[in-house]
This record gives structure tokens, C-alpha cells and sequence, in this order.
């Protein structure tokens, strides 16, 4: 126990983004179940972070309540731009939801009420762990309750084939945008409780190369399961603290990773795992006859 | 009782006419099979039904109620299902899955039901298996198969889970979209009894073939396009003595 204490003590700052990773990682897996490639979901974690640093900075609410505010604004940035953007698709979508992320970018840079380039400073620390994890565990237990609904299946539909999806009756336009709305809403979550957790928040925090981290987290666990979301946020946040000793050269381990995953393993981790039980499966029958 | 109707019914696609004033009905519990030679607009027409492609004249009635002009989904929801003829199962779902797929819509589990452990949404769901397995059975895929992902089945199993999810819908009309290409005559007649007992049900089929023996053996009524113009229709047998429908298979005789 005390050892685990002492784990947590030194680890404490790590722990916290590993969660935060893990929720961003989730927001962008609801769009990818639905064979989505939105990019903004760095983007919706920025405009979250603002409107609740702001908040709790001028008002000096609750994180709850300024977290809820936050998501809800990027939930409704995230209706506003998905109305479009979720008519199009496949490349076209992901340079669309691109092109959205630099416009906040821009935004943000400019206002005087988000601080410009310096961004926000002084943001109250009220993010704790337990927090963190207790949404993440809410979080998953949606996606695994998910599964089993209409609303579920309909999704799983439409990332296998959308036109076939729409002649059972499933109206891809609607999915899509409730996915898209949704991931924008729980990528706020993040973006508000990393604003609580760092004092500190500036426009470079929500730009592509973040939204690139997120896309890695999801590629790396398996792109369409939440799972496997979660497990490569993990892993991808704790890899740099564990070749810390290779200074300059971390960059080259993550991007090594990143390539040997793509080629060997294109479903990711949870589709290492999956396509081990199905193997399984196919094999009992041939030993019930031999 | 559901009735199917094509009133004049004309697609034009920039000069070309892919439909021309096609008038017919489909009633329920009967088969109307729909030939022609390639091109003659038979796909177009199964996608005028379905709101893939809008008619540009007349109009695509279900007892009364328009189609034509809706879309794709709330057709489908209107009682509308299809098969496609080049295969287009949820490719990395399996056969039971893709059946569950097509009764997303007559589902009436809630949705919320689900994040509480609601008992009746775990019946719902035991029901709606039930159900799937009762399907694929009956369209004849062997249970061994039940499990495995719809792009690793058997080419003749991929056609008839199409039929399957398409019957998870409960339709009122079904629309079969070349179901026997491919397979061989042994397989074709186990088709040939299928889609009888599926319209015996009540439902409106409307079959489009090239397999004549099939067309002949399994349907009510015929309608025969060409160049987008319905050029003949009645039993199999007045259809296929019709001199207009000889003519268009074989060509006209060279008058010397």
C-alpha cells in the first residue's frame, strides 16, 4: 500500500494524462465506429477548455459545472459545423474537420478574451484523479452499453456499408451527425478537465499535431473499438516517460511504433485480440468432429 | 393486403430514357417477375423504388402512400426491402449480425433500456436472435456458417443472407435483385420454393432474373422491359408466346 502511495505520488502527473488521453482517445473513437475520419476533436477540446477556464476563472464555479458548460458549447460548436461537414465523405470530411481545427486555432490566437498566443494562465487545479477516472469509467461503460442498442448497431451499419445501412431503414445523414455532435461533447470533457489540471492553456495545446496524438492513440488500440482506444492512449502516454533515457530519439521510437502497428497489425491492438478469439472459435467445430 | 404500383412511371437521365410510362403492380402474396435484356432498366427501376434514384414522371405508390420522392431509409421504413445483385452484406460482421442489422427498424427494445439492464431489452434481444437463427435457417445457410463474417462465407450463402437481412425487416414488399445468379440448378430450385413461401406469407415480391426456369416456375405475373419500355405483361406463359418479347431476346426476323 505504501509503496502503491508512493507510486502515485510520483507518478501522480502522469496518471491524470493518461486518463484525459484515454477520454480525448474515446471521443474520437465514436466517430471512427461510425467509419468517420472527423479531425476536430482537438479542436472541440480547446473550445471546451476555454469557455470552462473562463468560467471558473471570472466566476470561480465548480469544475463540474464548468466542465458541463464546456462540453455542452463545444457540443453545440460541434452541431453547428457537423450540420455541413457530416454530408461529406471520407477524405473530404477529414480536410473539412482540418480546416475547421486552424480556424479555432486562429480564433483563439486572436480574441482578447482567450488570452491570444499567451493563452490562459492561473486556471484553478481542480482536476483530480479520481474525477478523471470516474468519467472515463462512465464513459466505457456507455460505449460497452452502446453496443447492444439500435442506436449501436445502427452505427456499426454505417461503417460497413452506409447505403446498404439506409435500405434497412438507417438514416446514415442523422447518425452521422449524432456521432459527430457527440465526440465533439466528450472531447470537451477532456479539453476542460486538462485545462484544470495544467493552470495553463494556450492555442498550440489544441492543434493538429495533438489531434494527430489522438489519431495515434486510436490507430495504435484499434481503430473502431473503444477499447482499444483507451489501452493505446495508455500506452502512447506512458512511452515517453519510459524511453526518457533516449532523449532526442524518443520521437523516432513513437513513429517506429506507429509503422510497425500500421503494417503488422492494421486493427490495432483489440484487433490482435479479437481475430485471436475468432481463430479460436473456428477451431471448435474441427475438434468436436476429429 | 399491400399493393405495389408503378403509375407511367419515367426516369431520364440527361437525354437517355432509362424508364419510359411504366405501368404495373405488384400485389401482395404474389410474385412479378421483372425480365428484359441487360439494360433495359430493370435496376433502375428496383432503385426508383427504393429513392435511389427519383423518378422523373408519374409515381411509385404503397397502398396509396408515395415513394417516389422520399428518401432512401424512410422507404425502407415504409416497408420496402432489397437484395442487392452484386452482394452488399456489412462485410466484417457476421451472418447473425447482419440479420440483426436488418431489424434495426422493427425493433422496439428502448433505447436507454440498455444502460440499465432493463430484463425486457435482454428478452428483446433473445427474441431478435431467435429470430435471426429461424431466418438463416430457413433461407438455408448451414449453421456452421451462423458465426462467421459475411466476406468469408460461401458465395451462395453471401445471396441468401441477403435475402435473410432483407426478411428481418418484415417488408411488406421485397424486392430480389438477380437472387439465382451464379448458382446451379439444384440451388436455384431451393430458391424457386423460398421466394413462393416468402410471398405465401403475404408479401409483395418482385423479382428480377435472368434465370428463365426460375422466372417461369416462381412467379405469378411477368413484366417484360426493353429500352425502358414495358413491352409486355401477364402469366409466364402468355409472356413468353408474346411475339414483342421473342423479338426483343432473339431480334426480329430479317424480312427478305
Amino acid at each position: 500500500m505504501a509503496a502503491l502511495v508512493h507510486f502515485y505520488a510520483l507518478h501522480s502527473k502522469l496518471i491524470d494524462q493518461i486518463g484525459i488521453n484515454a477520454i480525448f482517445a474515446l471521443s474520437l473513437s465514436l466517430t471512427l465506429q461510425a467509419g468517420q475520419l472527423a479531425l476536430a476533436n482537438a479542436a472541440f477540446g480547446g473550445i471546451a477548455a476555454y469557455v470552462a477556464s473562463l468560467l471558473s476563472l471570472s466566476r470561480g464555479w465548480p469544475l463540474e459545472v464548468t466542465t458541463l458548460i464546456g462540453a455542452l458549447s463545444a457540443g453545440f460548436v460541434g452541431a453547428l459545423i457537423g450540420l455541413p461537414v457530416t454530408r461529406l465523405r471520407g477524405v473530404f470530411l477529414a480536410i473539412a474537420t482540418i480546416g475547421f481545427g486552424e480556424i479555432a486555432l486562429i480564433v483563439e490566437n486572436n480574441l482578447s478574451v482567450t488570452g491570444g498566443a499567451e493563452g490562459l494562465s492561473q486556471i484553478p487545479n481542480q482536476t483530480t484523479t479520481w474525477e478523471i477516472y470516474l468519467v472515463l469509467a462512465v464513459l466505457a461503460f456507455f460505449f460497452w452499453r452502446l453496443r447492444s442498442t439500435r442506436a449501436g448497431w445502427a452505427i456499426a451499419a454505417i461503417r460497413e456499408d452506409e447505403f446498404a445501412a439506409a435500405s434497412f431503414g438507417i438514416d446514415p445523414t442523422r447518425v452521422k451527425f449524432w456521432t459527430f455532435v457527440g465526440s465533439a461533447v466528450i472531447a470537451g470533457i477532456a479539453g476542460s478537465l486538462y485545462a484544470h489540471e495544467n493552470f495553463f492553456i494556450a492555442p498550440g495545446d489544441w492543434g493538429f499535431a495533438r489531434m494527430v496524438d489522438i489519431l495515434v492513440y486510436c490507430v495504435i488500440g484499434g481503430a473502431a473499438s473503444p477499447w482499444g482506444a483507451m489501452i493505446g492512449a495508455a500506452l502512447i502516454s506512458v512511452l515517453p516517460e519510459a524511453v526518457r533515457f533516449l532523449h532526442d530519439y524518443r520521437d523516432i521510437v513513437d513513429g517506429l511504433i506507429l509503422l510497425l502497428v500500421v503494417i503488422f497489425a492494421p486493427q490495432g491492438i483489440a484487433g490482435l485480440w479479437s481475430r485471436d478469439l475468432r481463430a479460436r472459435r473456428v477451431a471448435e467445430p474441427v475438434e468436436e468432429r476429429a | 393486403m399491400s399493393t405495389l404500383e408503378y403509375r407511367s412511371v419515367g426516369v431520364s437521365f440527361g437525354g437517355v430514357h432509362a424508364l419510359d410510362s411504366v405501368t404495373f403492380q405488384v400485389e401482395s402474396g404474389h410474385v412479378v417477375g421483372l425480365i428484359g435484356p441487360n439494360g433495359a432498366g430493370k435496376t433502375t427501376l428496383i432503385n426508383v423504388t427504393t429513392g435511389v434514384v427519383a423518378p422523373t414522371t408519374g409515381s411509385v405508390t404503397l397502398d396509396g402512400e408515395r415513394l417516389a420522392g422520399r428518401r432512401q431509409h424512410q422507404i425502407a421504413r415504409a416497408g420496402v426491402a432489397r437484395t442487392y445483385q452484386n452482394i452488399r452484406l456489412f462485410p466484417r460482421m457476421t451472418a447473425m449480425q447482419n440479420v440483426i442489422v436488418g431489424a434495426t427498424r422493427i425493433r422496439h427494445d428502448p433505447d436507454l433500456g440498455a444502460f440499465i439492464f432493463l430484463p425486457a431489452v435482454r428478452r428483446a434481444r433473445l427474441e431478435l436472435e431467435e429470430h435471426a437463427r429461424y431466418l438463416l435457417h430457413r433461407v438455408g445457410i448451414p449453421r456452421d456458417q451462423w458465426e462467421s463474417n459475411a466476406n468469408v462465407m460461401p458465395y451462395g450463402s453471401q445471396r441468401r443472407l441477403e435475402i435473410a437481412r432483407a426478411l428481418a425487416m418484415r417488408p411488406r414488399v421485397l424486392l430480389l435483385d438477380e437472387p439465382a445468379a451464379g448458382m446451379n440448378p439444384q440451388e436455384t430450385a431451393g430458391m424457386q420454393a423460398l421466394i413462393r413461401s416468402i410471398a405465401g406469407e403475404g408479401v409483395a415480391v418482385l423479382l428480377v432474373e435472368h434465370d428463365m426456369p426460375l422466372v417461369m416456375g416462381s412467379c405469378d405475373r411477368v413484366a417484360v422491359l426493353n429500352f425502358g419500355e414495358l413491352i409486355a405483361q401477364g402469366t409466364p406463359g402468355e409472356v413468353s408466346r408474346d411475339p414483342a418479347v421473342v423479338e426483343a431476346y432473339l431480334g426480329s426476323e430479317v424480312s427478305s
